[in-house]
């Protein structure tokens, strides 16, 4: 019993931990994202606004991931959202590209309609392009906007950029 | 302990040569930025259609304005708005409103958008006004378009071709629009007062700009 019991316990914990990459796709109003962001200190929150239809931003997610995995390379702890543009209302087309591009990082759903007001209310400078970035550092007051798309080099100096500068 | 020290050390050394690239990088921002804002008047310019002819703001005397819109084959929200596009012609050209496509998107960067594939997709979809190449994107930069779609509205005045109406089609790209941006704006354009929204944003594909910009 004892042995089926840790042999459980064992198959628990071990899915737990491969199942970690893998979250659940989740919808996030703009205010939850805020409050997340706005909590967390010094974490530098490396919020990627994409979507399943748009190329470019595709193309660009391994470098996202790729950076945030090198511990030694960052200076500060990194949190990577990739948050999705696509419709709120279908979110198996985001859960089935997750599942399939084998995306390792958090990934959201921004539940939000109105693009006359969440796209001011994210960054003024965006017009609404995507790819588009935002770096934000609650402890040090820093929220820095990039609307681009990135090569692995670009994205590695912005974020050195974002981490060395003052405020 | 000791690599990750000086790597850091590195890295921070780095930082000077990271600053400047940056504000090169944000110079270029702003560069892109500064395209034409609601009220500025628009110089007239000279593109090639997928015709082969050039057309320019004069290649139609009797319109009142025009509505440009910056398009592509390739991004999926420009493609759901062709048909929208379509609908803006034909119920504003005869009204003096003519729509005028421009592809902004460099043909080496994003396969599938070049002459022939411009035509191609034209003729697929059955445009009924003229797509414009941009090569250099000089018009692009000229009107500050920074994603497809981008709609430009100008209104042709006595003392030029003023912008009165930057931004979206509508406040929604796959599913039912509930406000109908550019036409409203036309509409108050052609009852003689000015567009009460007037500019607009909307999500949309960034511009392929050429490697050699």
């Amino acid at each position: 019993m004892k042995q089926v019991l840790g042999f459980m316990m064992l198959a628990f914990l071990t899915s737990a931990y491969i199942d970690r990459p893998s979250k659940a796709v989740h919808l996030s109003t703009l205010d939850e994202l805020e409050t997340r962001l706005s909590q967390g200190g010094d974490t530098i929150f490396v919020v990627n606004f994409w979507a399943t239809w748009c190329g470019p931003c595709v193309k660009e997610m391994p470098y996202f991931e790729q950076l945030v995995s090198d511990k030694s390379a960052n200076l500060s702890p990194i949190k990577l959202l990739f948050v999705s543009l696509d419709s709120p209302k279908k979110p198996q087309v985001v859960e089935k590209f997750v599942a399939d591009k084998k995306i390792r990082n958090e990934v959201l759903i921004l539940n939000e309609t109105d693009q006359q007001e969440y796209i001011d209310r994210i960054s003024e400078e965006w017009s609404g392009a995507i790819p588009a970035t935002l770096l934000v550092q609650k402890s040090k007051n820093k929220r820095k906007f990039h609307e681009q798309e990135f090569t692995l080099e670009q994205l590695e100096q912005s974020l050195l950029a974002f981490q060395t500068q003052s405020q | 302990m000791k690599r990750i020290t000086s790597k850091l050390k590195n890295r921070l050394s780095g930082a000077i040569v990271v600053v400047m690239a940056s504000m090169m990088v944000l110079g270029y921002a702003q560069a892109q930025e500064s395209g034409y804002q609601v009220g500025d008047k628009v110089a007239d310019f000279s593109l090639k259609n997928i015709d082969g002819k050039t057309v320019s703001f004069s290649s139609f005397p009797d319109a009142k304005g025009y509505i440009v819109v910056f398009t592509c084959n390739t991004c999926p929200v420009a493609k759901s708005y062709e048909e929208r596009i379509k609908e803006l012609d034909a119920t504003y050209k005869s009204a003096g409103y003519p729509v005028i496509a421009i592809n902004p998107n460099d043909p080496v960067v994003q396969k599938g958008e070049d002459l022939a594939d411009m035509q191609q997709r034209a003729k697929d979809k059955g445009f009924t006004f003229p797509y414009l190449l941009d090569p250099g994107h000089v018009v692009t930069k000229q009107f500050g378009a920074t994603r497809t779609p981008h709609i430009f509205i100008v209104e042709k005045t006595e003392a030029g071709n003023v912008v009165q109406y930057i931004g979206a089609i509508d406040d929604n790209s796959n599913g039912e629009p509930s406000k109908f941006f550019a036409k409203n704006a036309v509409d108050e354009l052609l009852a003689g007062s000015k567009p009460t929204t007037n500019f607009t944003k909307a999500v949309g594909c960034t511009i392929k700009w050429g490697k050699t910009i």
